[in-house]
């Protein structure tokens, strides 16, 4: 990641969060990685949204053919665009199905890790002193943990619910975020209109929230974006390591199911392949967004 | 004959905004074993001109006109195979800046011996000895060679660019800004050694700078450079006495002199022109106190002055009237800026 | 070697973090505190065992204390399941892992960076434009998923590679060394690594040919050109040497952080490593081996970061020489 001492963002301070606001939105339209991502991701949240009516079983509903018999894995076809698993159950539904788990844990994970992230480094750069010390040492033992091993640690302990994967997710990646952002509050902090908002007697919350926090909003969303694709594999590693809840059908899930089921050796292509690369195009897509964000926020010269 | 002739050398970048001409009409010569100063404000393209001599260039410059003969051969004609052979055996270069200069990760012995082995083909088991004289040579001590780059303070390192540059006797040395980035009482020190070493190895040297006490102070000869263009050229002594471009006149201003009664330092008001756009006329025009009607719509052509002295200027017959002129704050400050 | 006891301290420090926060989740689970470490299958002379082992019958504090004196001594107490000591099993499970990793690194590694250098010589191509985004994707593919196409694909379908395991079942060796040093080890290795290599390259290579497109930029890159060296002393001797600094140090953190994330490859592959260890103790609620399993791993995270700033500390001169005036 490119030095946040360098950004080239604050040479007009945003003091409104709306400024703040529109220079994210804005950006998408300007970068074509920006926009693919962002395309991939307009397409799945539909997909999510209306998974419902999309997916024509039930994911979970064992099915049968017509002449009674078991719809043990079933090639592709009309009724089942994806086959069926050894168990009979509709691949394409579970994957549509499966969108709504991604997305869900996802952005959770990485909301709340944008979050943390965020609030530690602003309070860590703006108040400095043992705060500082404090946070960063905490920091410090946040990245020195094992990250999946620990989420399955925690999975494994307190139960095998997708809040507890998250929380993981939470505890742990924060770090890197709190860093850059902490680094981009210690320049701004210096900048005049913080100085002149102090004069006139503002609160630090105030000064914090309203006149330095909008400044660090692009760099939070772009931690944020990043934090999406790291939290769907790791869900889906998680739940293929069988530690993901057992009723909720997530594309790890499936992975694990085709797994166990032998899947592999069968040659079940239709079974495994498509759940990766539904994750590969989420992650890809979040990839994408995220390098267009950098591209705003760190322009290279182009020669 | 001279060692070095630029002959009219044209030298465009190619940017996202369009081509655009940093180097029009790039012409001087160096006579053997003198010290040639090439002088002019930011941007007018002497860097790029004395890069050229050397070939090594930004990636989107090209040079698109005239010759750069090194004792007669034209280094423009010949193949890369032949460029290649002749740099830094024969022409060396001397950064402005040795710390960005040197490879931060070897030790300076090592590089002046990759210099030595690769191109000088000394054995490396036989290169001390020389590593040794030529840090003695630029006023170093050798024990200290085992030293990185920034273990150096600026001058010193400074003279460790000086030492490389002489690793292998060349004939030509270009220094672009060799002091520039080094403060006053060491910008002398370094520069006298340099002075004396081409003094001693009878070295033709071009020495780039946007400074005219430097030039003053060590020149032989002084070519004066205006928005990619070469305005004037001709003996120390000429340039400064008797200058005939408005340019050199408002130059030779800027810094006082010592004989004369202490006159008001007189800058030139306003900028060199954009490079990006097409010129028309004098370059100089805007902001020349003596430009006539003819002088904007017409680019003066090189041409000589007196004996082996060149400069562009339509009213170089009037140069002795406009010369005092010229040492006239008030002259400048009127300019049709 | 200032820069040495500062970060030394900061690694014990988050060791000392992780093991108390061990302690804590499995002291404060619901139930009887003992049971981390013991469960109803001992027998009475192993419960009175591990209850002077590990002070169960002692307060609190003072089981803290011997807690930790165990963990330096490697005392883990004894697995539910197996009835070994837990620091036997990771010791046999442990080159496994290690192997793995490291292949898998230097291969990802080898080839990322000379790609990453190769690329940035195309820069400004078709090459890159096609290059680029198959990289990221295959970055981000789930690598236990990368595994399970190979494993259909090579292992299954056209049966070069073995389904899994590191040896095959049944075949015995004199000692440790002989079975790594096998054939058999080798060919049961590919695959696994082959994953790893895959996943990993990206980094590096995406890495290597930031820092070639920094550092051909640079200077000193202009002036050895000047002085009329060859390609390779231009871009190998000067380029490739100063771009190579940030990977050295990726390459340590790499290994720091796939000693965990290998959880996954090791159970599609069912090697026998440290991550399918901690995965069967967690699932099996095997206490005593999964607390060892993940310090373990935690261990050489840390320990790792603590090489990789080290590393650049000694890999550039800029540190490790002091200015000097």
């Amino acid at each position: 990641m490119a030095n946040a001492a360098d950004l080239p963002l604050a040479a007009a301070p945003l003091r409104t969060w709306l400024g703040g606001m529109i220079r994210l939105l804005r950006a998408p339209l300007r970068d074509p990685f920006a926009a693919v991502g962002t395309l991939i991701y307009a397409a799945f949240f539909t997909i999510a949204l209306f998974a419902d009516f999309i997916a024509p079983h039930d994911p979970l509903e064992i099915l049968f053919r017509l002449d009674g018999n078991l719809a043990r894995s079933e090639p592709a076809s009309w009724q089942h665009p994806l086959g069926t698993t050894n168990l009979g159950r509709d691949i394409f539904s579970q994957l549509v199905i499966g969108t709504r788990a991604a997305l869900v844990v996802g952005l959770t994970a990485a909301v709340f890790v944008a979050l943390i992230g965020t609030v530690v480094g602003l309070v860590s750069g703006y108040f400095g002193g043992w705060i500082d010390s404090l946070l960063m040492r905490l920091a410090d033992v946040a990245l020195g943990i094992p990250f999946l091993p620990f989420v399955i640690l925690i999975a494994g302990v307190l139960g095998p619910r997708t809040s507890n994967v998250i929380l993981a997710i939470a505890l742990l990646l924060w770090p890197n975020t709190a860093r850059v952002i902490r680094s981009q509050v210690l320049t701004v902090r210096e900048r005049a209109f913080v100085e002149a908002a102090r004069v006139t007697g503002a609160s630090d919350a105030r000064i914090m929230f309203v006149h330095v926090a909008p400044n660090i909003l692009p760099l939070s969303f772009l931690y944020g974006s990043i934090a999406v694709g790291w939290a769907i594999l790791t869900e889906a590693s998680v739940a293929f390591l069988g530690f993901g809840p057992s009723d909720r059908v997530s594309w790890g899930y499936m992975l694990q199911d085709a797994y166990a089921s032998q899947a592999l050796s069968r040659g079940d292509y239709n079974w495994f392949v498509p759940p990766g690369l539904c994750i590969v195009l989420v992650v890809v897509a979040g990839f994408f967004i995220s390098r267009g964000y950098e591209e705003i926020l760190f322009p290279k010269l182009k020669d | 004959m001279a060692i070095l002739a630029l002959e009219d050398v044209h030298v465009e970048y190619e940017t996202a905004a369009g081509t655009v001409r940093a180097v029009d009409r790039g012409s001087f010569f160096v006579p053997r074993g003198e010290l040639v100063g090439l002088v002019g404000e930011s941007g007018c393209g002497k860097t790029t001109l004395a890069r050229a001599v050397t070939g090594v260039m930004a990636r989107n410059a090209r040079i698109t006109r005239g010759h750069i003969r090194f004792e007669g051969r034209d280094l423009l004609a010949a193949s890369p195979t032949e460029r290649r052979a002749v740099l830094w055996r024969e022409i060396a270069f001397i950064p402005q800046s040795a710390m960005n200069a040197l490879d931060p990760v070897y030790r300076v012995s090592s590089q002046l011996r990759e210099v030595l082995v690769e191109r000088g083909g000394h054995r490396t088991s036989h290169v001390a000895p020389r590593i040794d004289e030529l840090f003695r040579m630029v006023g170093l001590d050798p024990r200290r060679q085992r030293d990185f780059p920034h273990q150096f303070s600026g001058g010193m390192r400074q003279r460790v660019g000086i030492a490389l540059a002489l690793a292998l006797q060349p004939k030509l040395l270009i220094a672009d800004e060799p002091v520039t980035a080094l403060d006053v009482i060491v910008q002398r020190q370094v520069l006298d050694t340099l002075v004396d070493l081409q003094k001693r190895f009878s070295l033709s040297l071009v020495l780039v700078t946007h400074d005219i006490s430097v030039v003053a102070y060590v020149c032989d000869r002084i070519v004066v450079m205006y928005a990619g263009q070469v305005v004037e050229a001709g003996t120390a002594a000429d340039v400064l006495e008797r200058p005939f471009h408005p340019y050199t006149m408002g130059l030779t201003n800027a810094f006082p002199d010592l004989t004369r009664a202490a006159d008001q330092l007189v800058p030139i008001p306003g900028s060199p022109p954009d490079l990006r756009e097409a010129q028309v006329g004098c370059r100089f025009a805007a902001r020349c106190p003596f430009a006539i009607a003819h002088c904007r719509s017409h680019d003066p052509p090189l041409t000589a002055v007196g004996n082996d002295h060149l400069a562009s200027c339509w009213r170089a017959g009037d140069s002795q009237a406009l010369r005092l002129k010229a040492r006239e704050a008030g002259t400048w400050s009127s300019s049709s800026v | 070697m200032q820069l040495i006891l500062p970060r030394l301290a900061q690694m014990l420090f988050v060791l000392w973090v992780v093991a108390t926060l061990l302690f804590c989740m499995f002291r404060l689970m619901p139930g009887d505190p003992t049971v981390a470490y013991i469960d109803s299958t001992f027998t009475e002379d192993q419960i009175q065992q591990l209850r002077k082992t590990f002070g169960l019958d002692r307060p609190l504090p003072e089981q803290y204390l011997i807690y930790l004196r165990n963990l330096l001594v490697g005392e883990f107490g004894d697995s539910f399941h197996h009835r070994r000591p837990v620091l036997e099993m990771l010791g046999s499970v442990l080159p496994n892992t290690i192997i793995l990793t490291l292949s898998g690194l230097l291969v990802a590694y080898a080839f990322g960076t000379a790609v990453g250098a190769w690329l940035a010589w195309k820069r400004g191509t078709w090459v890159e434009a096609v290059t680029i985004p198959t990289v990221l994707t295959l970055r981000a593919a789930p690598e236990f998923w990368l595994g399970m196409v190979l494993l259909a694909l090579f292992g299954f379908k056209l049966g070069w590679f073995p389904s899994g395991g590191a040896n095959s079942p049944g075949a015995l060796f004199p000692n440790e060394w002989s079975r790594i040093a096998s054939q058999d080890f080798l060919w049961h290795l590919v695959l696994p690594a082959a994953t790893l290599a895959l996943y990993l390259q990206g980094l590096p290579l995406l890495l290597m040919r930031s820092n070639m497109l920094d550092v051909m930029g640079e200077d000193f890159i202009t002036m050895a050109r000047m002085k009329g060296l060859s390609s390779w002393s231009i871009v190998i001797r000067h380029g490739a040497r100063n771009a190579l600094l940030p990977v050295a140090t990726a390459f340590a953190l790499g290994f720091g952080a796939s000693i965990g994330g290998n959880v996954v490859v090791e159970t599609v592959f069912s090697w026998p490593g440290l991550g399918k260890l901690l995965v069967n103790s967690v699932a099996a609620s095997d206490y005593p081996v999964a607390q060892g399993a993940f310090f373990i791993i935690t261990v050489v995270l840390v320990s790792m970061n603590f090489v990789a700033d080290l590393l650049y500390s000694v890999l550039d001169p800029r540190v490790s020489h002091g200015q000097r005036r």
